[in-house]
């Protein structure tokens, strides 16, 4: 598998303090990468500093390199815009707008400038029912890349007859994955989740890394999570992070079955953390 | 009635007759104006133009025409411009100082009374910028009053907007403006609205700073350009209800503040409605 993200000696500050020490780290294509610790380990700054969420952080600053496919994205040249659309984000909350479940995943695409047929003539008044049916006959851009995002999160069935409803009323479980829909209908290269399960039930956990493993066939994904279970069960690597150290990094047998370093022994052991 | 134990009877029955208090003052103003000038409302006293000589003989169509002027305009200028001030502090400006100095600057000024705006716009737009007192700078000076307010309930319209929409919005591509107008701004809009009716409110009240700037008590006919004199209700009230020696002057001014209190409870109405629709969509 070719690597499609290489970090050399990553430096996350926020302010003074050192967030991330000098990682180093290569990202398989079409993997799961997962990212464990215990909280403030530094993995979920090192995850944003992928897709430069970082940069919304008041006083955090990086240095060292992330090279996506070759190139450097941490350079102040890079165009932010275009690299997000590359490498999508979900958030460990579940983060509907508040909009339509059709409007949520159309979003993505409404700003890359596809333009939109199913326009609202009176957009203060709840907008009518789509029908399901004709949507997924539908040949108009957008509608078809709603349709086929919800379908590849695995949705579909549970919100075809109420898409023209409040994103809201979904479950947290249900609204986690609209958000993975909304992520890849902008069709990137690379999807990044900060503990997508964190609070979650055991069962939508259970569907969201279903949909993980069946998504990894299209899409690389870097999943930060706090669930040692989570990472042996949907990834292929590995990341220990350790107050901001990148303890050991490797695939997922040598990181649960033979470790190289005490700390992650001891961590994925449940000494501590 | 609620529930309450011994112990709590005092407090709550503090606040009960505060809340009646206030709502009873309301309420008898408005009795009062009703028992004062229903004799005087008609159709005719609405829609004819006034008559210096014999008020009996005329209406108030100008000065109704006039306000309505004031509050469309100064809706027009004060409410895009004030919320575009409240996006430019929320979600552009850096958190430095200077911010804060301008937001403290922004929060005292909604409390400068009403006749220093109306010497700023004597000033600045009849003076210096030439208006002369006419509409338009009536429009500008009540404009530059309400600004304040409409910056102020909009600036915390939009930080209640919780964060992680912008953040979402930014990891799915969006540009910082797609961000603002297509994701905070729809939720926010109804806070903004807040401080719009709050500010029409006002500048269809205000008299002191009209009196300075344009305003006048009486005119033949209608204002056809900006550029022209107006009449104004409250400054008509004021008029009718201490400078006019006709026996009946007293019911028509509270004939014609009634006209008023009906007038800036219909402008703020269609923004009322608004807000309602706009809030049935946001539920988080």
């Amino acid at each position: 598998m070719s690597v499609i993200i290489l970090t050399k000696t990553l430096n996350v500050w926020y302010g003074q303090f050192l967030a991330v020490k000098s990682a180093s780290v290569e990202i398989s294509e079409r993997s799961i990468t997962a990212l464990i610790g215990a909280s403030g380990s530094g993995k979920s700054s090192f995850l944003r500093c992928l897709n430069r969420m970082i940069d919304v952080i008041p006083k955090a600053h990086t240095d060292g390199q992330v090279l996506y496919r070759g190139n450097n994205i941490l350079d102040a040249a890079t165009d932010v815009i275009a690299l997000r659309r590359s490498i999508g984000m979900v958030f460990q909350n579940p983060t509907p707008f508040p909009k339509s479940i059709y409007d949520n995943i159309a979003y993505g695409l409404e700003i890359q400038g596809l333009k939109k047929r199913r326009t609202r003539s009176m957009r203060l008044f709840r907008s009518s029912a789509i029908d399901p049916n004709m949507l997924e006959a539908s040949l108009d851009p957008i509608d078809r890349r709603v349709v086929q995002s919800l379908k590849e999160a695995a949705l579909w069935d549970e919100v075809k007859d109420r898409l023209h409803q409040s994103a809201f009323g979904l479950s947290g479980g249900q609204q986690q994955r609209l958000c993975i829909a909304r992520s890849i209908a902008v069709r990137p290269d690379v999807l990044l989740l900060d503990e997508p399960c964190s609070e979650l039930d055991p069962i939508s956990t259970r569907k969201i890394e279903d949909l993980l493993l069946d998504l990894k066939k299209r899409y690389t994904i870097v999943i930060v999570t706090h669930n040692m279970h989570q990472a042996r069960r949907v990834s292929d690597a590995v990341g220990f992070f350790h107050l901001g150290e990148l303890v050991e990094f490797g695939p997922v047998s040598q990181i649960f079955v033979e470790p190289q370093q005490q700390l992650t022994r001891d961590y994925v052991a449940g000494a501590f953390g | 009635m609620v529930h309450a134990s011994r112990r709590e009877y005092i407090p709550f029955i503090i606040f009960q007759a505060a809340t009646i208090a206030g709502v009873a003052i309301l309420f008898m103003t408005l009795m009062l104006l009703w028992r004062e000038g229903h004799a005087v409302l008609s159709w005719d006293f609405v829609m004819r133009p006034w008559s210096h000589r014999d008020i009996t003989s005329g209406g108030i169509a100008q000065a109704i025409i006039g306000s309505l002027f004031v509050g469309m305009g100064v809706t027009l200028f004060s409410f895009p411009v004030g919320v575009a001030t409240a996006v430019y502090l929320t979600e552009y400006s850096r958190e430095t100082l200077w911010k804060r100095v301008i937001q403290l600057a922004i929060q005292n000024l909604a409390g400068v009374p009403s006749v220093v705006y109306g010497l700023f716009g004597l000033v600045v737009f009849v003076n210096t910028l030439k208006f002369g007192t006419t509409l338009i700078a009536a429009i500008l000076t009540l404009s530059v009053m309400t600004l304040p307010w409409v910056i102020t309930a909009s600036v915390e319209a939009l930080t209640a907007v919780p964060p992680r929409f912008r953040h979402s919005s930014l990891a799915l591509g969006a540009t910082r403006w797609q961000t603002v107008w297509r994701v905070v701004l729809p939720s926010a809009f109804p806070g903004c609205i807040t401080g719009g009716i709050v500010g029409i409110a006002r500048a269809l009240g205000e008299t002191a700073p009209i009196i300075i700037v344009g305003a006048t008590f009486y005119l033949s006919g209608f204002p056809t350009s900006p550029f022209q004199k107006f009449m104004a209700l409250p400054y008509h009230v004021f008029i009718l209800a201490t400078q006019h020696s006709n026996s009946s002057a007293q019911s028509y001014a509270a004939a014609t503040a009634l006209v008023l209190i009906l007038m800036t409870f219909c402008l703020t109405l269609g923004a009322i409605i608004v807000r309602y629709r706009l809030r049935l969509k946001k539920d988080w």
